[in-house]
């Protein structure tokens, strides 16, 4: 026989792979010693920061920078936290990223759909009557593209612990060890659902933004309720998984029994609960217990609002439990549960703060601060263990309690606020300055922690505004006859149904995204293609010469072309073709990003989401602080992930695709 | 079985006493094997070995039987018919020591569940306790519930080391009072509760240690007494039927496998078993 031996082939090629890797390794080596520790606090504002610094009320801070740098760091376009931290991740704009807002929408159909990660679809099923059984799929899949950073420094020999990084769920299982952050879904698969029951009888059962308002059954002091899972898997005709409770409410004092699966536990009026199992029956147990399929288990939190009058109760999201691993949140599997087993159950959602609930009026103020103590303890209690257990690498740890907290809290610094009252928001001017000085906390805990070869950075994916005024891109494009309406009587319009499409040439959908109807993209597309760039370049210098009628400034300072400012990227084709730049102070309205049509042009922003950062991105940069100058200069999120990998002494970042740019 | 559990309690505390500070294995394996040493016992000094074997054997040439004359359905059928009567034969040989086995056993395994079943609380912990009243209590407690909804006047003792996190609540439907109670300190506690004239005790164990505990404090009757030996039944004619609190299973690690003592237990034993089947002499 001739030729080579291939299994001597291969050895020979194993045996100079090895001492290639040995040459190599004095520099993987170095890189793998140096150790770079990472504090991103969502939404922390230059301006604000360095007040709060210069008033001595974040000592640490001052500590951290004694001997580093402070800068203020540019945040991406549009300033949005998935887009900005998927621009931090990869080093690329959206263009490479493919993230342009929180929400993207299908061309063909134009239907709205989370813009991080999607839901695979359930592959071959096998039908048996009612039941039918998934072959394959059913998986979540991250929509984020590019190559993260720390991807390279595993590639280079360097251990990475990356723990709630936004944008990336299911996490990229390159990471020495990771949990997902925002992004993550709750059980019903978006970012957070709550559910809020009452046993006021005139109480409308509704959907609001983020929640259900649903009935509770209340006779004889016995209240009973349903909690509403996603659609059973296991049915060929959909139907909700649900999962019943009972509250036994006392009849002298103000409180309850209440009782779910296997726990029981009483509860007085304005109290939380830990975190209690929610188990949905998939299918009946055979002859009522041989159990056929295992039920879906998620978790939530209870808190008993009030008893008397009316029985009021608020369910959380239901939330995956980390002991269980039914979702891809951490890298290991069960590194999820390590976390779970040091400081007990945790909100997996990505973003567990439950705003929505204050700002649909179902938690007071105080109420959501007491929901937000919660989460933000929960993330921060497990710092301190991560941080003990990191030995040397890259530590890179988010904080998005200041994020969340600030949306609704920001304006109670704010007198001239449209929505601001002194009763309900001026006891809670402090809240904000409270955030910092936490986030100052952490600073000094880790400061007294590392030693000092260890790089820290302090970092944040943009600032923050006061938001008062409302600008809704749908109403301005059809005031301008971009945008034709079937009906114009009907109150509440929608582009997904009320809009005639033969005669409209522009829609919005997301925060800041304006899309031009263009033939051969979208389903019923009518601008000819070669009309898209001069139709882009009108509506830009009218939108740029928008003056709010109220305050007399100019509404919009930036209008971005994406196919000429952005990069070259890939994933274009993916966003809008303008991305808006409000001023600052103004913002999209929020039902607008879902495709809905208002009434009136600009509104004041009465909700108690009082405070934003989907601006003019310039107006809102993020903060850039560490404990020694860096070695590569980074002024925007787009340089950081670089900057970060010249700490170790590696560069070539971005990765960016062959043939992509 | 009130006087049996009498005596069983404090003979199992002081047989597990040893064991206390330890992993609950350690106690789950050296039970196992004096248990599988016993049931071996027990099968030698009441079965028939001849028998034992001669069915056995009769069962082994029905399975020969098949395999040689695979082609022949005749002969399976009979082959099969021949090993079903010769298993039921040789159950029937060993029914007697399984019987026993059964009535000796079972009341033993009680008492060690309550010892291996469950956690004590920790410390910090929260628990509902929660006190069932009888379907008739308020003949029983002489209550007339004059001022509107009946309401018995349940009170708890609570000694240092534990205390109570919330005022009771009442649920008519289910004549039951619960309360949630916090564990402030280690040890094993006794919670009184009085209805009335009667005071009941309940133990409440804080403890991290492989102590007896007990989940339920019931009603008398017999079954009562057989599955929930871990405390003395209430009086006869209390009208409360039952105090209890949920303590946390415990699991026990079996090798790589963390499963439910009494699973771990079933394995050693028949392990037990059949290793020491041969020194010992017994057919099984």
């Amino acid at each position: 026989m001739t030729g080579r031996n291939p299994i001597r082939t291969t050895r020979r090629a194993t045996a100079a792979l090895a001492l290639c890797t040995l040459l190599l390794a004095p520099a993987g080596a170095a890189a793998a010693d140096k150790r770079v520790v990472v504090l991103g606090f969502d939404g922390m504002d230059y301006t604000f920061a360095r007040q709060m610094m210069a008033a001595g009320e974040m000592p640490n801070f001052e500590r951290l920078i004694e001997r580093g740098a402070a800068q203020p760091l540019g945040t991406s376009v549009p300033p949005l936290s998935p887009v900005a931290w998927s621009t931090f991740i990869t080093g690329m704009d959206p263009s490479g990223h493919g993230i342009f807002d929180f929400i993207h929408r299908d061309p063909e159909t134009l239907f709205p759909y989370l813009s991080t990660s999607e839901p695979e679809d359930v592959g071959r099923s096998v039908t048996l009557g009612k039941y039918q059984f998934a072959l394959s799929g059913g998986g979540y899949r991250l929509l984020r593209q590019g190559t993260p950073f720390w991807e390279v420094l595993e590639e280079r020999g360097v251990k990475t612990t990356v723990i709630r990084m936004p944008a990336n769920f299911p996490v990229s299982g390159s990471a020495s060890r990771e949990l997902s952050g925002m992004g993550t879904p709750d059980i019903l698969g978006g970012y957070g659902t709550f559910s809020f029951y009452s046993s006021d009888i005139f109480l409308e059962e509704r959907s609001l933004a983020g929640g259900e308002v649903r009935p509770l059954d209340l006779w004889n002091g016995v209240a009973e309720g349903t909690l509403y899972g996603p659609d059973n898997p296991m049915l060929v005709k959909r139907t909700k998984l649900t999962s019943d409770f009972t509250l036994y409410v006392d009849d002298r004092q103000d409180v309850a029994k209440l009782v779910i699966g296997d726990t029981e536990q009483v509860l007085r009026a304005g109290e939380w609960t830990e975190w209690i199992d929610v188990e949905f029956e998939v299918m009946p147990p055979l002859f009522g217990f041989v159990p056929l399929m295992p039920n879906l288990t998620g978790m939530a939190r209870f808190y008993l609002r009030q008893v008397r009058p009316e029985v009021e109760l608020y369910a959380s999201p239901i939330n995956f439990d980390p002991y269980r691993g039914d979702l891809p949140i951490s890298t290991p599997d069960e590194f999820a549960a390590d976390l779970a087993e040091i400081t007990g159950r945790f909100y997996t959602q990505g973003m567990p703060e439950d705003t929505q609930a204050l700002k649909g009026n179902i938690l007071t103020p105080a109420e959501f601060l007491e929901q937000a103590q919660i989460a933000g303890s929960e993330v921060e209690q497990q710092y301190l263990p991560v941080l003990e257990r990191y030995d040397d690498g890259l530590l890179f740890y988010y904080f998005g309690n200041l994020d969340l907290v600030s949306h609704m809290m920001w304006h109670s610094m704010d007198d001239g606020h449209p929505a601001f009252t002194e009763e309900k928001w001026g006891a809670h001017r402090g809240v904000v300055k409270e955030l910092y000085r936490t986030a100052d906390r952490i600073v000094g805990q880790t400061l007294d922690a590392i030693d000092d070869d260890t790089t820290l950075i302090v970092m944040s994916d943009h600032g923050f505004a006061s938001w008062r005024r409302t600008f809704s891109v749908n109403a301005w494009l059809r005031e301008n006859g971009y945008l034709t309406v079937k009906n114009p009587d009907k109150k509440k319009l929608s582009i997904l149904g009320d809009v005639d499409w033969s005669r409209t040439r522009a829609y919005g959908i997301g925060l800041n995204g304006l899309y031009i109807n263009v033939r051969g993209r979208e389903g019923k597309g009518i601008v000819h293609p070669t009309e898209k760039d001069a139709l882009i370049e009108e509506i830009r210098e009218k939108l740029l010469a928008e003056i709010d009628p109220v305050t007399g400034e100019p509404s919009i300072t930036k209008v971005y072309a994406t196919a000429t400012d952005f990069d070259p990227g890939p994933y274009l084709a993916v966003g809008p073709d303008l991305v808006i730049g409000y001023a600052k102070g103004t913002r999209g309205e929020s039902d607008s990003a879902l495709g809905e049509i208002n009434a009136d042009v600009y509104t004041d922003n009465l909700t108690d989401w009082g405070a934003d950062h989907g601006m003019d991105h310039e107006t809102v940069p993020g903060v850039l602080f560490s404990n020694r100058p860096l070695k590569q200069q980074a002024n925007s999120l787009k340089d950081l992930a670089g900057a970060i990998l010249a700490e170790f002494e590696i560069d070539g970042f971005p990765v960016v695709a062959a043939g992509s740019q | 079985m009130s006087a049996i559990n009498a005596a069983l309690r404090p003979l199992f505390d002081l047989l597990l006493a040893p064991f206390r500070g330890m992993p609950a294995i350690v106690g789950v394996t050296l039970f196992s094997l004096i248990f599988g040493v016993v049931a071996l016992w027990l099968v030698k000094l009441t079965s028939n070995p001849e028998k034992v074997d001669a069915a056995k054997r009769k069962v082994a040439a029905g399975l020969l039987e098949i395999r040689l004359f695979n082609d022949n359905l005749g002969i399976i059928f009979k082959a099969v018919g021949s090993i079903l009567r010769h298993q039921a034969a040789y159950v029937g040989h060993l029914l007697v020591p399984f019987v026993l086995m059964v009535l000796l056993f079972l009341p033993l395994i009680a008492q060690l569940q309550f010892h291996w079943g469950y956690q004590g609380l920790q410390e910090g912990d929260s628990v509902l306790f929660k006190v069932v009243l009888q379907d008739d209590w308020q003949t029983r407690t002489g209550s007339d519930g004059a001022d509107g909804v009946p309401r018995p006047s349940l009170e708890l003792e609570l000694p240092d080391g534990l205390s109570l996190a919330s005022p009771p609540v009442w649920s008519p439907s289910e004549h039951e009072m619960a309360w949630q109670m916090r564990a402030d300190a280690a040890g094993q506690h006794e919670v009184g509760v009085r209805l009335g004239d009667a005071t009941h005790v309940k133990k409440i164990g804080v403890t991290d240690r492989v102590e007896r505990l007990s989940p339920e404090r019931l009603e008398a009757g017999f079954t009562n007494q057989l599955l929930f030996p871990a405390e003395p039944s209430l009086g006869a004619d209390s009208a409360i039927e039952k105090i209890g609190l949920r303590y946390p299973e415990r699991d026990v690690w079996f090798f790589f496998w963390r499963t439910h003592w009494i699973i771990v237990f079933l394995v050693l034993s028949i392990l037990f078993a059949l290793i020491l089947r041969g020194p010992m002499g017994v057919t099984i």
